[in-house]
C-alpha cells in the first residue's frame, strides 16, 4: 500500500469516527474539519508555491461574513457557493497582485490584509432591515450539525485528495519549480505568472469554502474571524509539515487543545500559539531537513 | 538564424551594452571578455530574462524582442545559468522532468531518465538537488537545458567555479552537444578554454564588440 493510499485511508477514519460520537464531539470534530480545510488551503500556497500567507482570513472570513449577511436577508442557501466562488476570485486577485512582492514582504502584506479586515469588520452594521453586527457580530438560523458535518468532511476530503493529486501532477511539479526559483523556472520555459494565478485561485477557493462551512456550522460571525489568532492558525497547525496529513492532524490537535485549555483558563491557548510561533523556525528547519 | 541587432542596455546611468550586433548561423559562437564586459547581460537579453534598452532580437527572421523567456524556450532558445540554479527541494529526476514538460510529450519520466544517463548523473536521480556537488549541479543544469529540446543553447560561463576534473567533464559534454548539432552561444573569460568547442569568437569589452572572428 502506498503512502498516499495510507494517508487517504487515515483521513477517512478520522472523518468517520465522529459519526458515532455524541453531539458535543460531533460539533467539535466539525469545527476541526473546517479548520483543517482552511489549513490545507493555506498549505497549498506555502508548500507548492513557497508563499507564506498570514492573510488567508481574507477568503475565509470574508466568505463567512458575506454569506452570513446573505442568509440573514433570506437569500436561498444554494446561492452561498456562488458567494464563496466570487470571494475566492477577489482574494486570488489580491494574492496574485501581492505575489509580485518578495517572499518576506508578502508575509507582511498579507498579514496587513487580516488586520485591516479585523479593524473594518466592526463597522458592518446594516440598519435598513436591521442587522446589528458591530463588535458583537450577528447570528443566523442554525442548521443541523450532522448535515453541516457531512458537507465539511466532504470538503476536507476533496481538498485533501486534490492536494495529493496536484502534488503528483505535472502542474504540481511546475508549481514546486516556481516555489524553488522563479527565474530558473522561467528560464526553463515555465509560465510563472500562469502558475502563480492557478495557485492563488486553488488556495483561495478552498479557504472560501471553508469560510462558508464555518458560518453554516457556527451560525454566528463576528470580527474575530479576521483575528491574528485565525491568521496564524494554519502556520501553527502545519509547523511540523511533512505530508498532507500532518497539517490536518495539527489542526485537529489545535482545535481540541484550544477548547480544553480554554475551559481551564480563558484564552490560555494563545500562550500555546505564542510558544509554537517562537520555536517555529527551529521546528521548520527540523521538518525541512527531514523532508 | 539568431540575430542580435544594435542591442544596448543601460541600468540607471550605467551603460552595460552599447550597440551590440551579432549573428549566429549554423555554428557555435564563443563570446569572450573580462568580468563586467556585458557577456552575461547579452545572453540574458537573448534568453528574454532581461529587456534591452533598445535594439532587436530576431529568431528565424521573426522579432522576438518582446517575447517572454518561457515563450522563447518554446521556440527553442534556452539559457543555462553561470552558477547552477536547480530546484533545490526537488530530486535530480524531477528537475530534468520539468525541462521535459515544456514539450508536452508522453513518457516524460523515461525521457528524463535517458537524459540523466546521457549526462552521467543517472546514479543520482533520486537525490535531492540540494545535496549535489558543484560539478554535479553543472551537469544537472545541462541536463535540464537539453530536456527542453532546444535549438540554441545559451551557456553562461559553463566552466565557472569548476575544478580541472569537472571542467574536463563539462567540456566533454559540450563537445558531445556539438556532435549532436546543437547551436550554442557560450561565454567565457578566455579564448583558450573554448578553442576546441567554438567555431568562431566574438570579443566583448566594456559593453562593445571589439573583434568578430568567425571561421568558415
Amino acid at each position: 500500500m502506498s503512502k498516499k493510499t495510507l494517508e487517504i485511508a487515515a483521513l477517512i477514519v478520522i472523518l468517520v469516527i465522529p459519526m458515532f460520537l455524541n453531539f458535543y464531539y460531533l460539533w467539535l470534530f466539525c469545527l476541526a474539519s473546517i479548520f483543517a480545510t482552511y489549513t490545507l488551503s493555506w498549505f497549498l500556497m506555502e508548500k507548492l508555491c513557497g508563499r507564506t500567507s498570514f492573510g488567508h482570513t481574507l477568503p475565509f472570513g470574508l466568505t463567512a461574513y458575506i454569506a452570513a449577511i446573505a442568509i440573514f436577508f433570506k437569500y436561498p442557501l444554494y446561492l452561498m457557493p456562488l458567494i464563496a466562488l466570487l470571494v475566492a476570485m477577489v482574494s486570488a486577485t489580491i494574492f496574485y497582485a501581492t505575489s509580485f512582492l518578495d517572499r518576506v514582504k508578502f508575509v507582511f502584506a498579507t498579514f496587513l490584509y487580516s488586520i485591516v479586515l479585523w479593524e473594518f469588520a466592526p463597522f458592518v452594521v446594516i440598519k435598513g432591515d436591521v442587522l446589528y453586527g458591530g463588535e458583537e457580530g450577528f447570528s443566523i438560523p442554525m442548521l443541523p450539525t450532522k448535515a453541516v458535518y457531512l458537507f465539511s468532511s466532504c470538503l476536507l476530503f476533496v481538498t485533501f485528495v486534490f492536494l495529493i493529486v496536484l502534488h503528483n501532477s505535472k502542474l504540481g511539479l511546475k508549481m514546486m519549480a516556481v516555489r524553488d526559483d522563479e527565474e530558473a523556472a522561467l528560464a526553463i520555459g515555465i509560465n510563472v505568472k500562469q502558475i502563480k494565478v492557478l495557485n492563488c485561485v486553488f488556495s483561495s477557493l478552498f479557504a472560501s469554502f471553508a469560510g462558508l462551512m464555518y458560518i453554516l456550522h457556527f451560525s454566528h460571525v463576528d470580527p474575530d474571524i479576521f483575528s491574528v489568532e485565525n491568521a496564524v492558525f494554519p502556520f501553527i497547525a502545519s509547523v511540523f509539515a511533512g505530508g498532507y496529513l500532518v497539517p490536518v492532524i495539527g489542526s485537529y490537535i489545535l482545535i481540541f487543545a484550544s477548547k480544553y485549555l480554554n475551559s481551564i483558563l480563558p484564552q490560555f491557548h494563545l500562550f500555546l500559539y505564542a510558544i509554537i510561533l517562537i520555536i517555529s523556525p527551529k521546528l521548520r528547519r527540523f521538518s525541512n531537513a527531514r523532508g | 538564424m539568431l540575430v542580435v541587432k544594435n542591442v544596448s542596455k543601460t541600468y540607471n546611468s550605467n551603460v552595460v551594452l552599447k550597440d551590440v550586433s551579432l549573428e549566429l548561423k549554423k555554428r557555435i559562437l564563443g563570446i569572450v571578455g573580462p568580468n563586467g564586459s556585458g557577456k552575461s547581460t547579452l545572453l540574458r537579453i537573448i534568453a528574454g530574462l532581461e529587456k534591452p534598452s533598445c535594439g532587436k532580437i530576431l529568431f528565424r527572421d521573426k522579432d522576438i524582442t518582446r517575447l517572454n523567456a518561457n515563450k522563447r524556450v518554446e521556440l527553442g532558445i534556452v539559457y543555462a545559468f553561470q552558477i547552477p540554479r536547480p530546484f533545490y527541494r526537488l530530486t535530480v529526476l524531477e528537475n530534468v522532468m520539468i525541462g521535459c514538460l515544456i514539450r508536452n510529450g508522453e513518457n516524460i519520466r523515461e525521457r528524463a531518465i535517458k537524459i540523466c544517463k546521457m549526462m552521467g548523473i543517472d546514479h543520482l536521480i533520486n537525490a535531492k538537488a540540494k545535496v549535489l556537488s558543484q560539478g554535479e549541479l553543472k551537469l544537472l543544469e545541462l541536463a535540464r537545458v537539453i530536456a527542453t529540446e532546444p535549438e540554441i543553447i545559451l551557456l553562461d560561463e559553463p566552466f565557472a567555479a569548476l575544478d580541472k576534473k569537472n571542467a574536463k567533464v563539462v567540456k566533454e559534454k559540450l563537445l558531445e552537444f556539438k556532435r549532436m548539432n546543437y547551436r550554442m552561444l557560450i561565454t567565457a573569460h578566455r579564448f583558450k578554454i573554448l578553442r576546441d568547442i567554438a567555431d568562431g569568437f566574438v570579443e566583448i569589452k566594456e559593453g562593445k564588440i571589439r573583434r568578430y572572428h568567425v571561421e568558415g
